[in-house]
């Protein structure tokens, strides 16, 4: 089956060269966890309680650190002339897609698995709780399909990295609130029912967005 | 009549906006069309400056 | 211009003139004032028009892109390109109009109301796409990428309506926009106003779809010039 062959081979690409220099990883849980440090300087001066906040600053911290994954992901191509590289493989594009979107979605979970712990310790709350991470896979999942699209029309443009941010985060919205909610019920407490709805939203909205995504990525990338 | 002031300042913001639009885009159709005046004249001078 | 093309624009703007003067009237001297919230609600023959003008820029906007990417003529992109920019102005129009409007009657600037937040968000989208279109130079590329923009970002505009709406039934909702059924003569100011607003909606994207053929000539022009080198051209 060339589809996942191709896929394999972009993801493990991916992989390898993040495994020489292990930058992607590491300056996301860097970055993520300097904004929920911010955040908490910034909050604790007025919020009676921060488990409050937790949720939304969580996403926040993800989001803004999710930009700066999906930016390198074709950053990295573009400076090495790899685009022309990859337009010449004898496969539909809808594969570098998906083998870029399982590379970025592996170092946001990885860079996650960093920050989920240190995140607990400085709001208090328990992160170990399967609802919980299956929140983070499908919020994770759903924010780098609509951002890996982005980041391959954003790269193309004079401003480069800052257009990524402006466009995602609108179409993003959906994802972020779901996660945020679900999150944030989870954290809470709520009966599993209520939690599940939320959950089973966010599931649609990750497929909704995968769907486009692979509808419209050859356009994106061709020449 | 209360809040007349608002009623007036909401009617007064949508016109100026779409004026405001247009007037941009009448400023550039003048710019275009001197430009393209400008070109066609230098053109039309090339062909008749080589015969 | 064609004798049969200068005529019917003559006509739409004419038509287009008449229609907001008949809207201005029943606008101004027909309806009368709304019970409660006074003169003040007369913002909402404006307001919700514009409302409609931006999602139906938005939906024509995402047919010419669907349009492009299948045909790839550049036309469909001019028009999809012009309608997004009637688009952002009108949804302005909208944010600040309601904002207006909310001021004297909720005492606030603003509500995180599922319909006005959608309406922020995908304005913030929609004025990304434009400029993302500034910052590409290939002229096919710039086509496609908005094309692309244009069909995700329609797409999205119910999905995230959904989502704001989800999270905000949780909370309590101060305010409910749509209350009792509406009196007749409000409908029909209303929908004289939808009608003016439409119409001036077509105006708009002739003058501007013009504008980018006078672009697409002046750039053909240069390209020949160019391509001939004649003394005195850049």
């Amino acid at each position: 089956m060339n589809f996942w062959r191709g896929i394999i081979a972009i993801l493990r690409k991916d992989v390898l060269t993040e495994l020489r220099s292990k930058e992607t990883v590491s300056t996301l849980s860097v970055f993520a966890l300097l904004v929920v440090v911010i955040f908490n300087f910034a909050f604790e001066l007025r919020v009676d309680n921060v488990r409050q906040i937790a949720p939304g600053v969580l996403w926040v911290a993800l989001a803004f650190a999710g930009v700066l994954a999906f930016n390198r992901s074709f950053l990295l191509e573009r400076e090495g002339g790899c685009m022309e590289g990859l337009r010449l493989m004898p496969m539909e594009r809808s594969v570098i897609y998906v083998g870029k979107l399982l590379a970025n979605i592996l170092f946001m979970l990885l860079a996650e698995a960093i920050i989920l712990p240190i995140f607990a310790a400085l709001f208090d709350v328990p992160i170990l709780n399967a609802a919980l991470w299956m929140v983070i896979v499908l919020g994770t999942i759903g924010f780098a399909a609509a951002g890996t699209l982005f980041a391959a029309m954003a790269v193309n443009t004079r401003a480069r990295e800052v257009m990524l941010p402006i466009l995602l985060f609108p179409i993003a919205v959906p994802v972020l609130i779901a996660s945020t909610k679900s999150t944030a019920q989870i954290l809470d407490g709520q009966p599993l029912f209520e939690i599940y709805a939320w959950i089973r939203l966010l599931l649609a909205f990750d497929v909704i967005f995968i769907v486009l995504a692979l509808l419209s990525f050859e356009h994106v990338l061709e020449e | 009549m209360k809040n007349l002031g608002y009623l007036f300042a909401a009617y007064t913001f949508i016109w100026i906006a779409i004026l405001a639009y247009v007037y941009i885009l009448a400023q550039r159709q003048r710019n275009l069309e001197r430009e393209i005046k400008t070109l066609r004249q230098i053109w039309e001078r090339k062909i008749n400056g080589s015969e | 211009m064609g004798k049969v093309k200068e005529n019917s624009w003559q006509l739409l703007i004419a038509m287009t003139a008449l229609s907001i003067t008949i809207s201005l009237y029943l606008i101004f001297l027909y309806v009368p004032s709304e019970r409660i919230m006074g003169i003040v609600q007369r913002i909402f023959y404006f307001h919700v028009p514009s409302a409609w003008v931006g999602f139906l820029a938005f939906f024509v906007a995402f047919l010419c892109g669907i349009r492009y990417l299948a045909r790839r003529e550049a036309r469909w992109d001019a028009v999809g390109n012009a309608s997004i920019e009637i688009g952002v102005l009108f949804s302005t129009i909208v944010l600040v109009s309601g904002s207006i409007w909310a001021r004297p009657v909720w005492n606030t600037w603003w509500t995180w109301d599922p319909r006005l937040t959608t309406t922020l968000v995908m304005w913030l989208y929609y004025v990304a796409s434009l400029l993302l279109r500034q910052m590409v130079e290939d002229k096919e590329r710039k086509a496609r990428f908005s094309a692309v923009l244009s069909i995700v970002g329609f797409i999205n505009v119910p999905v995230v309506f959904l989502a704001i709406r989800l999270w905000r039934t949780i909370h309590p909702v101060l305010f409910t926009t749509e209350g009792a059924a509406i009196e007749p003569s409000m409908l029909l100011t209303l929908l004289s106003s939808l009608l003016s607003f439409t119409l001036l909606y077509f105006c708009l994207l002739l003058i501007r779809v013009g504008l980018a053929s006078l672009e697409d000539e002046l750039n053909n022009l240069k390209l020949l010039s160019t391509l001939h080198r004649p003394e005195g051209v850049e």
